[in-house]
């Protein structure tokens, strides 16, 4: 059974509470972030980061950077944010959003599987 | 990443600019009932230019921007602040929730003015997530009259 912790996401000032989830001590946006290092892609991480902010403010965000994903089988919405090569995968909480995990737009089905087997995991280990 | 590298980055700056502008612009199509074709043809621009701003990807000339936002009835005035005040401040002007039905200012905050014309707002706002008052002030350059209108953005 893995083991689950919620960690506030520092570099999001908003209303709504951002939150990272810790799967077995690894923080999965810090793991991402790490993943990109020196990469052509940490551009694409902090836009991610503002999409997530400007969300976070009760801002509208465009669909293209934004969505809530189809398919969820069960109450907790499960949203993607989107830039030109990334996705970050997030779940509902009660006030704000907990981002679950961090793939690359190539990866995007299988990563969306795995995303959904961590959030029933989480769900269940609540 | 910390707080600061990210407000730090030209990618915070130019990605907040798109999304403001993608927000006057939708709220605009919203309020006069207009779809991407109609505001193409009213801007005088291809639906391909008005898709790329509503997508939130806008990177063109200075002057495309002041032209969008005087269509869309806003007037875009630039700021500059000190980073280290943005920091201090927490960046709260920018993260409030702008109205643009109130107001006639499309503000991209990037500087400090110490024009004449210019008024210090101190505002308190209550966060009330944490249920703590946080202080801080904004500048605007504000050359006109109505000054309720033009600070609405803060509200």
């Amino acid at each position: 059974m893995s083991k689950f912790v919620l960690h506030k996401i520092e570099s999001i000032k908003g209303i709504q509470e951002f939150s990272q989830l810790e799967i077995n001590g690894e923080k999965q946006l810090d793991k991402f972030e790490i993943e990109l290092k020196d990469t052509t892609y940490v551009s694409e991480f902090k836009q991610l980061l503002v999409y997530m902010e400007y969300l976070a403010n009760n801002n509208p965000l465009p669909k293209t950077k934004f969505r809530e994903l189809k398919g969820n089988k069960d109450k907790v919405k499960e949203y993607e944010f989107k830039s030109k090569h990334l996705r970050l995968y997030a779940i509902a909480q009660h006030g704000g959003k907990i981002v679950v995990l961090g793939g690359f737009k190539k990866d995007q089905s299988k990563d969306i599987d795995r995303f959904r087997a961590i959030k029933k995991q989480y769900l269940a280990s609540l | 990443m910390n707080r600061e590298e990210l407000i730090n980055s030209k990618e915070y700056w130019t990605t907040k600019i798109q999304l403001d502008l993608f927000k006057a612009i939708s709220h605009y199509m919203k309020k006069n009932n207009l779809n991407r074709t109609q505001l193409a043809k009213k801007l005088n621009v291809t639906k391909g230019y008005v898709s790329q701003v509503l997508n939130g990807d806008f990177d063109h000339k200075v002057s495309k921007l002041v032209e969008l936002s005087l269509a869309c009835g806003l007037t875009p005035r630039i700021q500059f602040e000190k980073i280290e005040d943005y920091v201090k401040n927490d960046g709260f002007v920018m993260e409030k929730e702008t109205k643009f039905s109130e107001v006639e200012t499309l503000v991209i905050p990037l500087y400090p003015q110490s024009d004449k014309k210019t008024t210090i707002i101190k505002e308190s706002v209550a966060k009330s997530e944490h249920k703590q008052k946080y202080t801080h002030y904004s500048t605007y350059l504000i050359s006109g009259t109505n000054n309720k209108n033009k600070t609405a953005i803060c509200n």
